[in-house]
């Protein structure tokens, strides 16, 4: 509920696993602010004099086999998957929340192939849909965001469709309706602010899933090219010397994980704190 | 626009709405559902006009009708003289501030999500004739009219009690001053002691505004205590109409007969209930021949089954759809 | 000795916004093949005091006070013993029968399966049991409807239904929590014939609850008027509504419309009913009461004798019933 914020606040300081998503977020996010102007070492530029360091000081979690600061290349990473997630989320929500809300303003034949089209989409993994991508335009950064990207309409096509019907069946939608309304000012006026919260829920899961993918991507070499750093190829460059030190590729491993875990307890908390009657229940 | 008293605010004839329902078997024709068989009736300027059934008798999607929220499959519906199936989108957005509707529900009826003061002036934002301070005089106007104050225009749904709430629907209905509101079971989802003030108050603002109102309800004494006039409904035909005095003393189809026989009247004491009607509604999927009522009627003749009943003129306004009208008791 | 004796019931709830005395200083007593109506608006209690009853609060409510079932206190019967009590000497019926069958069993293994678990029958003579049952209760080719499924009946025969399983275990006393508010007119008064005949017929004792004044008056022998979590007043059914004395009750009896009236202005009660979390310490109406004064708001009132039986709880009876409910709520 929007109405009083400040039990919203309340609620949320209370809501423990929200406050634990919340600080490995921010978290995340501040790391990827900061190295935008510092970084403790070189993320990028090879330094082959300083390969293979163990943490010091200096190097605070060591350097890879090219000699780069593996704790500056993930702040960095972050703003690469931060990026990414942000860029790929934002197409899938406009694109599928668009197309859910028409499907669902419509009905008829409009929905049903609005969700065919999702059904279809839903049989191509991000994964395959980048392959598929790669081969057209090439493999690099701007690939991975549009295969997320694209994978995420049908998860937001549906989502919104199956909560803006429901709205769509109350009686304050046939009361806009008895007032002269059309479609798009009720979808505008009614339909989206009552599902905006389960959007946003979605969103953050999407964004966790979509870090994943990410890292996915570029562990397979699909995604962000050299020299940007990213978490998923610097998973891929370690897996090489995984015997000889194992810490680099459990590094962005576990910040991937860490991520991830974030979002998704910041997810499952927003649902809990955006619907009373769930909190309520608790 | 005020219509001349000749022309009847709402002029219902021979409204049909038939719906098919989803298939369910590839080779056979998918089902219809008959909600409405043909429907007429009209409302003059400053009446009351109660409609009642039981479920499945077509009165809810009566009402959708003639707010313009379903299309029929026959038949028009003229308010204040227009057509409303034939007219252009424009033409009925602009027309709709004469006619406004409430709804059952005062908890699904208003969005949760807007405040008072947006939800009451929700029929003001369609035509923008009205300029956003003249809109917020409006509503504090209306709000007060209802018995609420001004300044819980900025207050949300929820800090509202059922009863109130549904104050604010009627403001919501009554902010473009309409000249008919169709009210769908206004009161039924209110406690008895909260039915009673919604109940006045509709009475009140009849009597300080001039609105005409069709009256849905399953409540026979609701709509007794409201309306002028009744219409019965069974099975998506009105089967017995006429001044609601007249019709409730001394019915004159044994379906209208039966209704008020199964009323539960408190003080009466125990066990003086009236035998009970048998069976239930027959299903909405089929139209058969001769009367729609003959299966569970006590009087049902042979005739009744081959012969369906039309609508005839008993003389002072009551009409009924019986064979043998005149042979109903008065109970 | 009575059947059924509730002595000094006090449910309290855990709501959101702190305790709630859904249920306060009930008490009655039930006889055998007597009938009980407890009537009163949306959050009165009655639910409450039924489902304190059957030992079917919800989680996190407490109770206090006696509910004797012949020699045992229901409330303080462990779960297991309970178990045994509801259903074979207290059976229940709601308001909405589709939800209280389930969607995806026959008919007739719902109204089969207390026969198999409680008494005990092999499924054989279960089955006929169950169709005798449904017989009973006056579903139409009760043989064939055994094999259906709860959506192909109407909202009646589900009703029915209820009963039927209901009787199952030949239960002393049948609780019926608005049993006919989701129905129409014409099958609630089928549905209430049928109650009122199995009660006498098969000499249980029956408690029904309703809203609707209308329908307590017309079916039963004592009515018990709530407000606020506690009986306001309480009286065999002829002297209770030939001569009704609390405030509320006259408001809400004035306050109704009713067939055949003279359409005059009806009475009405100022506000709404009270929040359960928030009630006053004295009288729960004095909010609403027009003639309340600082001894309504101090403590509870007593119940007072009105007629034979017929008690009120209100310390200002005389001038209640001196004056006709227009004036008192004018």
């Amino acid at each position: 509920m929007s109405g009083p914020g400040g039990s919203f606040l309340a609620r949320a300081l209370r809501h423990r696993s929200f406050m634990l998503g919340g600080a490995l977020t921010v978290g995340m996010l501040g790391m990827a602010a900061i190295s935008l102007f510092w970084t403790p070492g070189e993320a990028i530029s090879l330094n082959v004099a300083h390969r293979m360091r163990p943490p010091s000081l200096e190097y605070w979690l060591g350097t890879d086999k090219f000699g780069r600061d593996i704790f500056s290349m993930l702040m960095a990473g972050a703003q690469n998957s931060i990026t990414v997630g942000v860029v790929a989320v934002s197409i899938g929500l406009v694109a599928g929340v668009i197309l859910g809300a028409w499907a669902s303003a419509k009905r008829g034949w409009i929905e049903e192939a609005v969700m065919r089209f999702s059904d279809f989409s839903f049989a191509f993994p991000a994964i395959l849909s980048a392959i598929m991508l790669t081969a057209i335009i090439g493999p690099g950064g701007v690939t991975s965001i549009l295969a997320i990207g694209i994978y995420n309409i049908p998860v937001f096509a549906r989502l919104t469709r199956g909560v803006a019907n429901a709205v769509w069946a109350r009686e304050f939608v046939l009361a806009a309706r008895a007032a002269g309304k059309g479609a798009v000012r009720i979808t505008i006026e009614h339909v989206l602010p009552n599902i905006l919260s389960i959007i946003i829920v979605q969103a953050t899961i999407s964004f966790a899933i979509a870090i994943l993918a990410e890292a996915a991507l570029s562990y397979l070499g699909l995604g962000t090219q050299p020299p940007q750093p990213s978490w998923g190829r610097m998973l891929s460059e370690a897996q090489a010397l995984i015997f000889l030190a194992p810490m680099q590729a459990i590094y962005p491993g576990v910040t991937i994980a860490l991520s991830v875990f974030g979002l998704n307890l910041l997810g499952d908390g927003l649902r809990d704190l955006l619907d009373p009657r769930l909190a309520r229940k608790r | 626009m005020n219509a001349p008293a000749t022309v009847p605010v709402l002029a219902v004839e021979e409204l049909q709405r038939h719906y098919t329902l989803p298939r369910e078997h590839l080779f056979r024709e998918p089902g219809k559902v008959y909600a409405l068989n043909g429907v007429s009736f009209e409302i003059q300027p400053g009446r009351s006009f109660g409609v009642v059934g039981e479920s499945g008798c077509g009165k809810s999607t009566l009402a959708r009708t003639v707010m313009a929220l379903e299309t029929p499959t026959a038949g028009t519906v003229r308010i204040l003289g227009h057509d409303l199936f034939d007219l252009d989108k424009d033409a009925l957005r602009a027309l709709r501030r004469h006619f406004q509707m409430v709804f059952q529900d005062p908890y699904g009826s208003l969005d949760p999500r807007h405040k008072v003061g947006r939800v009451v002036a929700e029929p003001l934002t369609v035509s923008d004739e009205v300029g956003a301070r003249d809109r917020v005089e409006k509503v504090a106007d209306v709000l007060r009219s209802v018995g609420l104050k001004a300044a819980d225009m900025d207050k949300y749904p929820h800090e509202f009690s059922g009863g109130q709430r549904q104050r604010i629907a009627i403001a919501r209905a009554l902010v473009t001053r309409p000249e008919l509101i169709v009210a769908d079971e206004p009161v039924s989802a209110l406690d008895v002691s909260v039915q009673a003030q919604v109940l006045n108050l509709m009475r009140d603002l009849q009597d300080s505004f001039g609105v005409t109102y069709m009256l849905i309800s399953h409540d026979l004494a609701v709509v007794e205590y409201v309306c002028d006039e009744v219409a019965v409904m069974y099975l998506g035909r009105i089967v017995e109409r006429g001044r609601t005095e007249a019709l409730f003393a001394r019915p004159s189809h044994p379906y209208t007969r039966a209704l008020l026989d199964a009323v539960p009247r408190p003080g009466v004491g125990r066990a003086k209930r009236g035998a009970a009607l048998k069976g239930t509604v027959m299903s909405q999927t089929a139209l058969g021949t001769g009367c729609a009522f003959a299966d569970r009627c006590p009087m049902a003749k042979p005739r009744c089954l081959e012969e369906a009943p039309p609508l005839r003129d008993l003389g002072d306004h009551h009409l009924s759809a019986c064979h043998y009208a005149e042979d109903v008791p008065a109970g | 000795m009575s059947l059924l004796r509730v002595e000094n019931l006090e449910v309290t709830l855990q709501t959101s916004v702190g305790p709630a005395r859904a249920v306060r200083d009930v008490s009655f007593q039930l006889e055998r093949g007597q009938s009980l109506g407890i009537v009163g608006e949306s959050g009165c209690g009655k639910s409450m005091t039924a489902l304190a009853l059957m030992g079917l609060l919800p989680e996190g409510a407490t109770t206090a006070g006696r509910v004797m079932l012949g020699e045992d206190d229901l409330l303080t019967m462990p779960e297991n013993e309970l178990c045994g009590v509801r259903g074979n000497r207290l059976a229940m019926i709601f308001q909405e029968p589709m939800t209280s069958l389930n969607p995806l069993h026959t008919i007739g293994a719902q109204v089969m399966e207390p026969l198999l678990l409680h008494r005990g029958l092999h499924k054989s003579e279960a089955r006929d049991e169950a169709y005798r049952l449904l017989d009973q209760v006056g579903i139409p080719n009760a043989k064939s409807r055994l094999d259906n499924y709860p959506h192909q009946l109407s909202g009646g025969q589900r009703q029915r239904v209820m009963i039927a399983l209901a009787l199952s275990c030949d239960p002393d006393i049948l609780i019926a929590d608005e049993p006919t508010t989701a129905l129409d007119v014409t099958i609630q008064s089928q549905i209430l014939d049928l109650i009122e005949q199995l009660v006498s017929r098969l000499g249980m004792s029956l408690i029904l609850i309703s809203h609707d004044l209308g329908v307590i008056s017309e079916s039963v022998d004592r009515v018990m008027v709530m407000y606020g979590g506690t009986v306001v007043e309480s009286g065999p059914t002829q002297s209770l509504f030939h001569a009704l004395a609390h405030p509320y009750t006259r408001g809400l009896f004035a306050s109704m419309p009713r067939l055949g009236g003279k359409r005059e202005r009806l009475t009405t009660i100022p506000g709404t009913v009270p929040d359960l979390a928030d009630l006053p310490t004295g009288c729960t109406f004095a909010g609403r009461c027009p003639l309340v004064t600082e001894a309504c708001r101090a403590a509870p009132p007593p119940r007072l004798p009105v007629a034979d039986g017929h008690e009120a709880a209100c310390i200002h009876l005389d001038l209640a019933t001196a004056a006709r409910p227009s004036e008192l709520f004018s």
